[in-house]
């Protein structure tokens, strides 16, 4: 005993001696408990459970939706039950009998849950005679999300309500490009100056070099975004493989030399983890992402000393003049079958419409989470008053109608909603081994994934 | 003839200087590389502890002392402020420990006790169908069982933690305990239970002090076992649930699911969660060597 | 030869069935009945569901072992995992093995401080796996981690740890290096039981301490060699709090993907597939036991005769 205790006392010694020899000052600030904190009605008749996506903002997103509702009526009590970090937590509680009311969905992967025929957890907003009003409701969203609403491309049901407006924009570093003296990035820009200012950011200017231009994120709109920008596709309207084309071919190239090249893959950090430390060398000086990760680069830029501004979507102007596109992702929330009684239904549509509102996001706006789902919104509202520590943003990127938004649910295509979810699987495997394969290799591994998990030859 | 003096003791003396100086080499060289192999296992205590003190501001400047020489003890002020979750984690995890560190060496010297020293048909097939199990790995029950507790209604509770291993406290504890219990001499148990004893007594009154040493080490491993355990809580409790032991806690707070955790909470809290261990070692290093002699298992 | 044939008292039959009822119990209840209920589920295409004796799912025969063989889809997957799985167990073991037995040597002397020393050396065995994997996985981000400033300080440049596939096993198997303290807590215990007479008589054959280790402590060391090797491959095979709180999903490229990870992450979705998946698992475990109780002297069964 004598031993371990005067190992650790060693350890502790060695510690505080360090410490004290630097001249170290003590402080105590605890981080701010950033949590909203739940408002409860205490005379409710009414309760329903919410299940969230298990992230502090997530849940405070949603608990101020909570607070805002309950306050304007006091018979019904809402609780956040469930947070997961996936969506096949639900299959867990559902076994578990404890399926939430309200659950959040990722837009991309709601079709198994969906589907009847599969999970069948969800319900059909569209249906007029359970929620009143669904059809002049779901008519105030962009059309690219109500896309995303559906099961398959044979369905008209909408699964969910969908929640925000993810369009891809590029995140760039304001400071670096001053040093440089490059010209800042605008929402109309053409894929030819975007690959410029990437050329001018690798070959350095005024001492200052970056490393990498542009982080590129490998992620479902993206990758989705320029395979169709290439002009190719994924699968054709029957469902069978057709991404081994020369198009298919052409963009796996360009995404190689690509990542090779100017790119490099990441999440963010890269771009994030700019610090004036390395002035001289950034890591990378963009990011491709989508207002979802606003604040946290927000946070980043206050806290590192640099300016943080974003434009739209570089246009890709495709062969024939006709536009780009850039993806749209969002997410969602959506009535579940657990839901059975009348007035419990009635109030859990109620509470969406009211969250997916000018009001319901107004409320909303100071968290700086989301860019709103609705049409309407576009160019007024709270949330282009959100503040990024000081620096005016240009929130316009978010809704630009430079390029064209696009429903991002390639695999919408299929009829059923297992075999979606393989070829999802199967795009994503492919892109995360792009920077090492050949095509050809690949090609025959991602073909064979997908025709001997579907069955579809 | 003149005796030759041989003068061994000179001879000696002239060795001496130089054996001495190096055997002295050879020590100080070992003492060199042992300094050098201390400091590297020492490190992730020391990093750890390092960077729990970092501000926010330094956490990302990639250093281990902070730049402005501030010591930051906010960390660890919040993991004990009341009401934080977790202090909700540490309350969860010590009912469970406590429980099984108690109960597990009560259970488990109860079955053995069966099998050392009682005899009755199938005593041995049992016992070599409890040993078996051992082969079994933990994570092929670990799923149906999810079903099954489903059924019974236990998911999100602490009791899957401890119940099931209430029930005989596992092979491994069976049969140390078993081992240790073959030790005990016959006549001490024959004489009392001619005394006209019943057998329980017998066992709780004679046998179970002799085993204390044993199961003290049975205490210590099943509270080791419950605290570090983690794919347990993982599987039957939801991700923030009020129920969540420090393992899962920690994992769904700053793991690598969350993108968003401060290096320096997520190593306050490791080093909050790291301490008992550290503590309980110190205290039980006796009986844990005793335990490894009689099994030759890592402690 | 006539066998003498104990009468057993009916009462005494009855107290020691109660003494180990709760095991038998336990055995049957939480290892049987999940043992059997996996098996059955193993044929069937279901999600995971609430416990019934009479919904299954829909049956597919072997398809879910076949399977692992004839689609691509999961194929991949499971070789990938037993690939993965296989080269830690096979590296990092005897790895381990071999470098705590040479510490073991080294501390194993009578000098000042050594009971200190063996101290300090156990102390990260004590830290919990996963504080370890998540101190570790905030140490090795490549972009905020304080590892990489410490390379950089030494001159190595740009080492991917977990964000490269080729640079995840390396990274894991160095993290494993920590834990040494544990085996070589073993080994000391076995080296003093080896007789201080044999090295003496060595020494006076001229015998130098290299010749004295390969000729005297190994091979009086080498029963629990064997088995120590096995239990620990075996233990290997079904790592996952250190691997889960290192990497998310497997890691980059599948790199990190171990054996019941690739369980875990078909649990909800294909319970069926992941209950056939670990009777793979338990059918290679019994192997490597048989081989064990084959070749080792001091087998845990083997005393029971």
């Amino acid at each position: 005993m004598k031993k371990i205790a005067s190992a650790i006392i060693t350890v502790l010694m060695v510690i505080t001696a360090a410490f004290s020899f630097a001249g170290c000052k003590v402080s105590n600030t605890q981080k701010p408990d950033g949590d909203v904190k739940p408002d409860d009605n205490k005379e409710a008749s009414v309760f329903l459970n919410v299940g969230v996506l298990q992230r502090a903002s997530e849940k405070n997103l949603m608990q101020t939706w909570i607070n805002a509702f309950q306050k304007l009526h006091p018979e019904v009590s809402i609780t956040i039950s469930k947070q997961y970090s996936s969506m096949d937590a639900l299959i867990g509680y559902k076994t578990a009998n404890a399926l939430p009311d309200i659950c959040w969905t990722a837009g991309d992967q709601h079709a198994e849950y969906s589907d009847p025929k599969n999970m069948g957890y969800f319900r059909d907003l569209s249906d007029e005679t359970v929620f009143e009003g669904s059809a002049k409701f779901f008519s105030g969203f962009y059309d690219e999300l109500i896309d995303t609403t559906h099961i398959n491309s044979e369905d008209n049901g909408i699964w969910f309500v969908p929640r925000d407006y993810n369009k891809l924009v590029i995140y760039y570093n304001k400071t670096v490009f001053k040093q440089m003296g490059i010209d800042m990035p605008t929402d109309d820009w053409t894929w030819e100056k975007f690959t410029d200012t990437c050329d001018k950011l690798v070959a350095g200017a005024n001492g200052v070099k970056c490393k990498k231009a542009i982080e590129w994120r490998n992620w479902a709109p993206v990758h989705y975004t320029m395979v169709k920008n290439f002009g190719a596709d994924y699968i054709n309207d029957s469902g069978r493989f057709i991404f081994d084309s020369a198009e298919g071919k052409a963009c796996y190239e360009w995404y190689q030399n690509w990542v090779n090249g100017v790119a490099l893959t990441g999440q963010g950090g890269t771009f994030g983890s700019y610090s004036n430390k390395s002035a001289a060398t950034p890591a990378a000086a963009m990011m491709i992402d989508t207002y979802a990760n606003l604040s946290d680069y927000a946070t980043r830029a206050e806290m590192n000393n640099w300016e943080l501004d974003v434009a739209a979507f570089p246009n890709f102007v495709q062969e024939g003049g006709s536009e780009g596109f850039a993806g749209v992702g969002c997410s969602g929330y959506a009535i579940t079958t657990t839901c059975t009684d009348e007035t419990k239904l009635k109030w859990a549509w109620e509470f969406l419409k009211y969250c997916m509102s000018l009001k319901g996001y107004n409320e909303v706006a100071e968290l700086g989470v989301l860019c709103p789902a609705l049409k309407s919104m576009r160019t007024m509202g709270e949330w282009l008053n959100y503040d990024v520590g000081g620096t005016v943003i240009n929130y316009n990127a978010y809704v630009s109608e430079s390029t064209q938004g696009l429903d991002v649910n390639f695999q919408g295509r299929l009829k059923s909603t297992t075999n979606q979810g393989h070829l999802v699987t199967g795009a994503l495997g492919f892109w995360n081994n792009a920077n090492s394969a050949s095509w050809n290799s690949a090609i025959a591994d991602f073909k064979e994934y997908y025709e001997s998990s579907t069955g579809i030859r | 003839m003149q005796a030759q003096i041989t003068m061994p003791s000179r001879g000696q003396k002239k060795r001496q200087p130089k054996e001495i100086a190096a055997r002295a080499a050879k020590k100080t060289g070992v003492y060199v590389v042992l300094l050098a192999l201390a400091c590297f296992f020492l490190f992730p205590f020391f990093i750890m502890v390092c960077l729990s003190l970092l501000t926010d501001a330094d956490v990302f400047q990639q250093v281990v002392f902070s730049p402005s020489g501030t010591i930051e003890i906010g960390n660890y002020l919040s993991i004990f402020t009341s009401g934080s979750k977790y202090l909700g984690y540490l309350g969860n995890t010590l009912i469970v420990a406590v429980i099984l560190a108690v109960g597990v060496p009560f259970v488990s010297s109860l079955c053995a006790f069966g099998f050392a020293k009682l005899k009755f048909h199938g005593r041995d097939a049992v016992y070599a169908i409890v040993l078996a199990t051992l082969m079994i790995p933990g994570v092929i029950t670990l799923i149906p069982l999810y079903a099954i507790y489903a059924k019974f209604g236990w998911l999100n509770t602490l009791t899957p933690l401890w119940l099931p291993s209430l029930f005989g406290g596992g092979a491994t504890n069976i049969f140390l305990m078993r081992q240790f219990m073959r030790g005990i001499p016959n006549d001490l148990l024959d004489a009392a239970k001619i005394d006209g004893a019943h057998i329980f007594r017998v066992y709780f009154t004679i046998a179970l002090p002799l085993c204390v040493p044993i199961m003290l080490y049975v205490g210590y491993m099943s509270f080791v076992g419950a605290w570090n355990n983690f794919i347990g809580p993982m599987t039957y409790i939801d991700a923030g649930s009020k129920f969540s032991t420090l393992a899962l806690g920690m994992y769904n707070d700053y793991g690598p699911v969350n993108d968003t955790s401060y290096a320096n909470s997520a190593m306050a809290a490791g080093v909050v969660m790291t301490i008992p261990c550290v503590a309980l070692f110190v205290f039980f290093q006796k009986y844990l060597i005793e335990g490894v002699a009689v099994t030759g298992l890592k402690g | 030869m006539v066998k003498a044939v104990k009468k057993i008292k009916w009462k005494d039959e009855v107290v020691g069935w109660l003494f180990i009822l709760p095991v038998v119990l336990g055995v049957l209840i939480f290892t049987a009945t999940p043992l059997v209920y996996a098996f059955i589920e193993s044929f069937f295409e279901t999600p995971l569901r609430e416990f019934s004796f009479t919904e299954w799912g829909t049956f597919v025969g072997l398809k879910n072992y076949y399977r692992n063989f004839t689609t691509y889809a999961y194929s991949s997957r499971f070789w990938q995992s037993l690939k993965v799985t296989a080269v830690y167990a096979v590296i990092n073991v005897p790895l381990q093995l071999a470098l705590s037995f040479l510490l073991a040597l080294l501390l194993n002397r009578e000098m000042r401080g050594m009971k200190f020393i063996r101290a300090l050396f156990y102390l990260p065995v004590l830290i919990p796996p996963v504080c370890s994997g998540i101190l570790w996985n905030q140490l090795t981000d490549v972009n905020y981690g304080v590892m990489n400033s410490i390379l950089t300080a030494i001159g190595i440049e740009g080492w991917g740890w977990f964000n490269e596939a080729s640079s995840s096993m390396p990274s894991l198997i160095f993290i494993g290096l920590f834990n040494l303290g544990g085996s070589m807590i073993l080994w000391l215990a076995q080296l003093k039981n080896i007789p201080k007479s044999l090295y003496e008589s060595a020494r006076i054959d001229g015998a130098n301490k290299f010749v004295q280790v390969v000729k005297i402590t190994v091979p009086m060391c080498a029963p629990m060699i064997i088995y120590n090797l096995v239990m620990s491959i075996i233990a290997t095979l079904q790592t996952y709090d250190l691997v889960a709180t290192l990497v998310n999903m497997g890691g980059v490229q599948n790199s990190m993907l171990f054996y019941v990870v690739n369980i875990y992450q078909y649990r909800v979705g294909q319970f069926g597939y992941s209950c056939a998946l670990s009777f793979i698992l338990f059918f290679i475990t019994a192997a490597l036991s048989l081989v064990v109780m084959r070749f080792s002297k001091n087998a845990y069964y083997g005393e029971e005769g």
